[in-house]
């Protein structure tokens, strides 16, 4: 109980709003730029019109792709909603919309997945809840400013940003990343291009110091940001860092994402300047209203569902330790757990079909149904193969071949590994499910 | 101060770990991808592109001669210079970026089976466009290796003297020409572009041009083994091959490998002292499988593939008729098929390549 009351004295003091909304809108803006980015790279088309069949996620099935308008429509809302969560206008209703928005994307087809689209997701999420235009805002220019919000709006994002950092940390400490320093052996001699450190990328140290640097920095940039002395020093890490993966790999807005978000361990004085003088500068004026407390029970509702949330934050990337086996090779239990750059895995994969009434055999060209994107994330997933097998056998089925086995003869690399064969290439794979008897079709990684 | 110790223990655990590991490379070998592909654009692609270009000069010429006045030795030096034109094509196909993509010069000009009633209907008609899709398999190297050889003596006087055929030779012999010119002509300038693009993204010259390399092989095998061979629709399929007419399939075929392993092993006037080819690219990034080096096991596999090819001892078409034959090309086939996964999951992997757009994974 003494606990209980300590951690909602906590979650519930309340603190100064300029923070928060410093972080919306700074999310608001880089949502803004990603969105433009997304639309001007031709993205939509390449990746939501022109493919003629989608991987879906689990239990998400049901969601379609919305067609051409309904595309440009959800990108439409996407945009609004970011401008509008950055100017805090009808906040409440334009952070809904850009979760739901954000998240029909998402799950039109797991190709695209990337950690950083779902802590966008995450963070989305968390936005619906908070009072983030309760200072400086349109909203707050019409109805008012409060001078306070309940810590805890603070706290769930900075424990967010910890989960990510952490937990990729963590994925870090394996064999390959820290004693082979794989995949940064193969990936940093690519990138010999560049002009001054060009030459450095090849040498075995540089991947070395890359990799440990890297999972040394995951794993403690955090507590350097909370602790007062070495946050000016860890930020300037967290710029550098960043920005280099910027220049190495082709991570798009990510970096920028986290050099922005990072800025939520900062002493609340930096936001309180920030949104002052941005204040002055536009002037805007308004007046304070005062905040109601929650009632008790809304207390805890509150703190019950942050109990909740973190428990899941928590459950969800330590999941794989309920599958045995190869988590690299297999991958089950491989994403939504911030495993970043954590392998180089590349595959090709031929399938047979067996049409039973003639027993004729009939190699499939994989380019006939997908994307090059989809093709080669297919290759590797074993999720996605059995997607494709099914993918393959409504195709036959529409022209009437109902009675059809499927074979793969695959080959995948991970890391600094040669090729091997990855499916049983003797198992008829229209049979076959992913979690339950994934053994059965799966060969071991040896 | 405990941040600075960390740095420190991270620099000096990296450094011992480092120290420990002997696998540094031949010092004296820089990866330079500015040579490399200087090495490629000037030693390789462009000197591929002239000689198509002057071979397509010289059907052109030869085919002049012959629309002037027929003779029977004439018309067997269209035939040769088609030839000619079609072996050099065997050592520019993997090229199919840049210029070469501005013109889709692969469909234009190798798009086979070829469709042998359109190209009727198109010369009994004489309204036609060769430079719409709809013709893609009406003109070409296919349609002339069907005009030029699927003729029999008695009859062939008559026909290439009917103007009406003449006409449509010329207008597939000048489509030929006027795409060839362009890719040939742009890689003047593109050479420099090329050049430049050093990076590993997917807009990079070393990406768009090992994955046109990687994607032309794996056309080769599906369309001119896999595909007549039936692996596609369970029947086999002689007039599949790239060239039935001519009986010349199994030649082309080797004279594409052939081109594959020149690109792997790079042009033979490379400087020793630079990693300018790829081969030596895969040796400098330790690329290895089990104890051998990656280069070496495709290289091997690519000179198995042309020993499996050698010994088929007669053309592949009329090898589909004869099971002991047929065996031969279906072994082939399976090669080819090894092949493909060394060059599409090993080299490219190796290489840290970036094939798509997508954003990746970040940190």
């Amino acid at each position: 109980m003494v606990i209980n009351t300590k951690f909602r004295d906590l979650l519930f003091k309340e603190v100064r709003p300029e923070p928060l909304a410093f972080f919306r809108i700074i999310f608001g803006l880089l949502m803004t730029f990603s969105t433009i980015r997304y639309i001007a790279k031709g993205w939509i088309t390449d990746f939501f019109i022109r493919p003629e069949y989608y991987f879906k996620y689990p239990y998400f099935h049901w969601v379609q792709n919305p067609g051409e308008v309904g595309m440009y429509f959800l990108f439409g809302t996407l945009l609004l909603s970011s401008i509008l969560i950055t100017i805090g206008y009808k906040y409440r209703f334009a952070a809904i919309a850009f979760l739901l928005s954000f998240l029909y994307i998402e799950l039109i087809d797991i190709t695209y997945y990337l950690n950083h689209y779902y802590f966008v997701s995450l963070i989305g999420f968390i936005m619906v809840f908070l009072p983030a235009s309760k200072c400086f805002s349109v909203d707050a220019l019409q109805k008012g400013e409060t001078e306070s919000i309940p810590n805890w709006t603070i706290l769930i994002i900075k424990f967010q940003v910890a989960v990510v950092y952490i937990f990729a940390g963590l994925a870090k400490l394996n064999y390959d990343w820290l004693i082979d320093a794989m995949p940064l052996s193969i990936w940093l001699p690519a990138n010999s291009h560049l002009p001054l450190v060009g030459g450095l990328m090849k040498l075995k140290f540089t991947a070395y110091l890359f990799s440990w640097f890297g999972a040394i920095y995951d794993l403690f940039i955090v507590l350097f940001l909370i602790y007062p002395k070495t946050r000016k020093i860890a930020y300037f890490f967290v710029i550098v860092f960043h920005l280099s993966t910027t220049v190495l790999f082709n991570i798009g807005v990510f970096p920028y994402v986290m050099i922005a978000m990072t800025t939520i361990y900062f002493d609340k004085s930096f936001q309180i300047n920030v949104v002052k003088r941005l204040k002055k500068l536009s002037t805007y004026k308004t007046n304070i209203v005062t905040t109601h407390s929650y009632r008790p029970s809304m207390k805890s509702v509150v703190s019950t569902s942050i109990l909740i949330f973190t428990i899941i934050q928590l459950a969800i990337p330590l999941r794989f330790l309920l599958y045995k086996g190869d988590l690299f090779w297999k991958e089950e239990g491989y994403r939504f757990s911030w495993r970043v750059m954590l392998m180089e895995k590349a595959g090709t994969v031929f399938f047979t079909v067996v049409d039973k009434e003639s027993n004729n055999r009939i190699e499939i060209v994989n380019s006939d149904y997908l994307t090059p994107n989809q093709e080669k994330q297919m290759s590797t997933q074993p999720d996605l193969i059995l997607q494709f097998v099914k993918i393959i056998e409504e195709d036959f089925a529409k022209r009437g071949k109902t009675d059809i086995e499927i074979y793969a003869d695959s080959f995948v690399k991970l890391n600094g590994d040669f090729s091997k064969r990855y499916i049983n290439n003797k198992v008829d794979l229209t049979k076959k499910s992913y979690h339950d008897d994934l053994d059965t079709w799966i060969l071991p990684n040896n | 101060m405990l941040f600075k110790k960390l740095v420190l223990l991270i620099l000096l655990s990296s450094f011992t770990l480092s120290c420990s590991d002997d696998n540094t490379g031949n010092p004296k070998i820089e990866i330079d991808k500015k040579a490399l592909l200087t090495n490629y654009a000037d030693n390789l692609i462009i000197p591929a592109f002239e000689d198509l270009y002057q071979k397509s000069n010289t059907l052109n010429e030869r085919f002049g001669e012959l629309k002037l006045e027929y003779s029977e030795q004439q018309f067997n030096k269209v035939r040769q210079a088609f030839s000619d034109l079609r072996n050099s094509w065997q050592f520019c196909s993997a090229y199919g970026f840049g210029p070469a993509e501005d013109v889709v010069l692969r469909q234009s000009l190798n798009t086979f089976p070829t469709d042998t009633i359109k190209i009727k209907s198109n010369i009994e008609s004489g309204s036609y466009s060769l430079v719409t899709s709809a013709n893609f398999k009406a003109k070409g190297f296919p349609a002339l290796d069907y005009l030029l050889f699927n003729v029999n003596n008695q009859t062939q006087e008559a026909v290439f003297t009917d103007t009406k055929v003449l006409q449509y030779l010329e207008d597939i012999i000048n489509d030929i020409k006027t795409n060839v010119d362009y890719v040939r002509n742009e890689w003047q300038t593109y050479r420099d572009d090329f050049i430049s693009k050093t990076g590993n993204d997917a807009g990079s010259s070393l990406s768009l041009f090992i994955n046109e390399f990687v994607k032309d092989y794996e056309l080769a095998k599906r369309a001119k083994v896999g595909f007549p061979l039936g692996v596609s629709l369970s029947d086999v399929l002689p007039y599949h091959f790239e060239a039935p007419y001519s009986l010349n399939s199994s030649r082309l075929l080797g004279f594409n490998l052939q081109s594959y392993r020149t690109i792997l092993t790079g042009p033979e006037n490379n400087d020793l002292t630079k990693t300018d080819n790829l081969y030596e690219y895969l040796q400098e990034l330790s690329a290895t499988r089990g104890d051998a080096l990656l280069a070496d096991v495709i290289l091997s596999e690519l000179d198995e593939t042309i020993g499996l090819l050698n010994k088929m001892d007669i053309p592949f078409r009329k090898s589909l008729e004869l099971s002991p034959e047929k065996a031969k090309i279906e072994a082939l086939y399976k090669n080819m098929q090894e092949s493909v996964v060394l060059l599409k999951t090993d080299m490219v992997s190796a290489m840290g390549i970036l094939i798509n757009y997508q954003d990746n994974d970040g940190d």
